[in-house]
């Protein structure tokens, strides 16, 4: 199933809504085909790989039982995403409780297990840093990560940041600030990202 | 001082380092070009995480999920999308809240009386599991003392059934999104049925299930001896012998403990696998991942259930002179060999068969349960019967155990941390304003045991504002435990 959002025949999203709200199915599914990917893609990296697809799931739900209050005072996409951040921090508040079988995760064993392609050496080592800085992200907590993550990767200010999940612009600032700080405590103890650091700043 | 001879500030520095741009500090400062350089190389390393992307097999997986929850929804729209709850005795209490004042209004009335509709479940309704799919030689028993009888497709499954597959399997329906298939040389019993409350007991062979996400207190186990696997929300399956234990993971986690020992406890991450054998620990026992071969089988395994959504109306059918071997594939699904019989939505299917050694078929047919036989090449396909649909059992609870209005007046009397939570809320966002609605689990004594919400998607500070502020709210003693739904509409005054 491709993205249908870029396509000639999807109907712009204001139309898309507007038949949601009257209950047409149809309209559901092809909301559904059009940003399905573009609620994952911005979901990537705060949510575990694992917990992917039921996120994206239980965003998809909440978009078709809240449509009907969305005013179209901001575009579809800003509603989308905030309230997809918004389903992605319960999911994690959720998984992390005490009793629940799904936890933050541990470090998961490097990707490259399971892809042993003949790459260089480099790229072996590449793959096997952002696979250890991944496993890194995933230890922080979800609303730190969020803004490292929308940050840091997405390259979002952070009045955007802000704007995407219900909060300040002091609140993001000041989790950003902690976000990145217990992320490079972390990157310093982790054996494969300590020297990397060390490294860039003396090549610098 | 000049602006070249000061240290950069914290934001300067992410500045340099994300624009690339350069500045005349740092070719005379070692420590600020370190922290710069520091920066861009988390920036980097960050960067190059690659980003995660659906499958097309998710993709499929999860539009199945989310249409199976709006059928559901439109089918019971009051218990949607929220915790469930204990719902020991529950009733709907109707307040409304002017923003600014909070007035609590006169409850909203279902139907137009002059008090809240009380409707409650005495227990846990009964879930109705039922086959979907049979392929081969499958038996069924409603309980342990009954005779097996063959299972055909559309038989209904109740607590306390058991199932028993030789030269064959079957695909069971257990709501929306959820379902099990048991595959061959298998024995399985439904230990549980109750809503949120499944537990599944295999006794050899092996199943693989596909659960929608739980919430709340919902639970889904499958027990294996004395070994039990925990799930949240996710594909998996269970093989067990005497001799050891296999738990696979397509997708999510899940959790295995052993009954016989609380302390063992180990879990396994999908694409994952984790063997017990006998005599070994769970804790014991390492996790291995699941190659993308073993993970697209696991995913052929429950791929089904999503193909025939609970909720809608179904037909029974089989192919009547297909003979046995033979490859089906129905919209462009496969399950196993002739001879089988399934459940299918009413309407048009894509429908391929195949006999080794021949060309395959293919065609649409229009499945519908009028009895009708519809033609595929050389083949016919019998819609006998209209296929039984799952049924919730409810218990109508005559008068209410307590007046709702004192409830309502406890409730109104006690809203001051409730505004200031939307008060706070509305200082950060000008258009905060909506209908939440708290779910209530009030304890005998009055006090609130646990709180859940559905309706408006609240930021996270205002949410847990309104949770701790419901969890403190202390009701009449009402002499039983009750579930209480309060709408609060949320609007600003002018």
């Amino acid at each position: 199933m491709h993205d249908a959002q870029e396509t000639a025949e999807t109907p712009p999203a204001e139309e898309l809504v507007e038949r949601c709200r009257k209950g047409d199915r149809a309209a559901f599914r092809e909301l559904y085909a059009a940003y399905h990917r573009k609620v994952a893609s911005q979901l990537s990296h705060v949510v575990p790989r694992a917990d992917l697809p039921d996120v994206v799931q239980e965003v998809f739900v909440e978009v078709f039982r809240s449509v009907q209050r969305f005013e179209g005072r901001s575009a579809f996409t800003t509603w989308l995403y905030r309230l997809s951040f918004n389903v992605a921090m319960k999911h994690r508040r959720q998984a992390s409780r005490p009793g629940q079988a799904v936890q933050a995760g541990e470090p998961r064993e490097e990707d490259e297990m399971s892809d042993p392609a003949p790459d260089p050496a480099s790229e072996m080592l590449s793959r096997e840093r952002a696979a250890r800085a991944e496993a890194l992200l995933e230890k922080l907590a979800p609303k730190k990560r969020a803004v490292l993550v929308l940050h840091d990767i997405r390259g979002m200010d952070a009045a955007q940041i802000a704007k995407t999940l219900g909060s300040n612009i002091l609140t993001v600032r000041t989790r950003l600030f902690y976000a990145r700080r217990e992320f490079e405590k972390l990157a310093q103890e982790d054996p494969a990202l300590a020297d990397y650091f060390k490294t860039k700043e003396v090549a610098s | 001082m000049s602006e070249t001879s000061r240290h950069l500030l914290a934001e300067e520095i992410e500045r340099v380092a994300f624009s690339g741009a350069g500045s005349p500090h740092l070719s005379s400062c070692a420590r600020c070009a370190s922290e710069v350089a520091h920066a861009k190389a988390r920036k980097d390393l960050l960067r190059a995480i690659p980003a995660s992307e659906l499958t097309e097999m998710e993709s499929r997986r999860i539009e199945a999920r989310v249409f199976a929850a709006l059928d559901e929804a439109q089918a019971k729209p009051s218990w949607f999308a929220i915790p469930r709850l204990v719902p020991v005795a529950g009733f709907a209490l109707a307040a409304a809240l002017a923003a600014g004042l909070f007035a609590l209004r006169a409850p909203t009335i279902t139907g137009g009386e002059s008090r809240p509709a009380l409707v409650a479940s005495a227990e846990r309704p009964l879930v109705q599991g039922h086959a979907t799919i049979v392929q081969g030689v499958v038996s069924m028993r409603a309980d342990a003392q009954a005779e097996w009888q063959p299972l055909e497709a559309g038989a209904a499954l109740t607590e306390g059934a058991q199932l028993r597959t030789t030269e064959g399997q079957a695909s069971i329906a257990l709501g929306p999104g959820t379902g099990i298939l048991l595959e061959a040389n298998s024995t399985l019993a439904f230990a549980s049925l109750r809503d949120g409350k499944t537990h599944l007991a295999l006794s050899s062979g092996r199943v693989a299930c596909e659960v929608r996400p739980l919430t709340g207190d919902a639970s889904f186990t499958v027990s294996a001896g004395s070994r039990e696997v925990y799930v949240v929300g996710t594909a998996f399956a269970v093989a067990y012998s005497p001799e050891r234990m296999l738990v696979e993971v397509q997708h999510g986690v899940v959790a295995l403990g052993d009954a016989a020992d609380p302390a063992q406890r180990a879990e396994v991450r999908g694409p994952g696998r984790r063997e017990v054998i006998a005599g070994e620990t769970i804790a014991s026992t390492p996790a291995t991942e699941l190659t993308p071969e073993e993970t697209l089988v696991l995913a052929r395994s429950t791929e089904w259930q999503l193909a025939t959504p609970s909720q809608k109306p179904l037909a029974r059918f089989t192919f009547a002179d297909l003979p046995a071997g033979a490859r089906i594939n129905i919209d462009d699904l496969g399950f196993g060999p002739a001879p089988w019989t399934g459940m299918l939505a009413i309407g048009k299917h894509h429908i391929e068969t195949q006999i080794a050694g021949e060309p395959a078929r293919s065609g649409f047919v229009d499945v519908n349960p009028g009895g009708s036989i519809a033609r595929l090449g050389q083949f016919s396909l019998s819609m006998p019967t209209p296929a039984p649909v799952p049924q919730r059992v409810h218990v109508e609870v005559a008068a209410p155990p307590v007046d709702p209005r004192e409830l309502t007046a406890a409730i109104k009397s006690q809203l001051g941390e409730v505004r200031g939570c939307y008060e706070r809320w509305l200082k950060r966002d000008l258009r905060a304003a909506g209908t939440i609605v708290l779910v209530l689990e009030i304890r005998a004594d009055g006090g609130v045991q646990r709180v859940g919400a559905k309706g408006l998607i609240l930021p996270d500070e205002t949410e847990d504002c309104f949770a701790s502020a419901a969890t403190r709210l202390h009701l009449p003693s009402i002499g039983d435990a009750l579930t209480v739904e309060v709408p609060l509409r949320l609007s600003a005054q002018q």
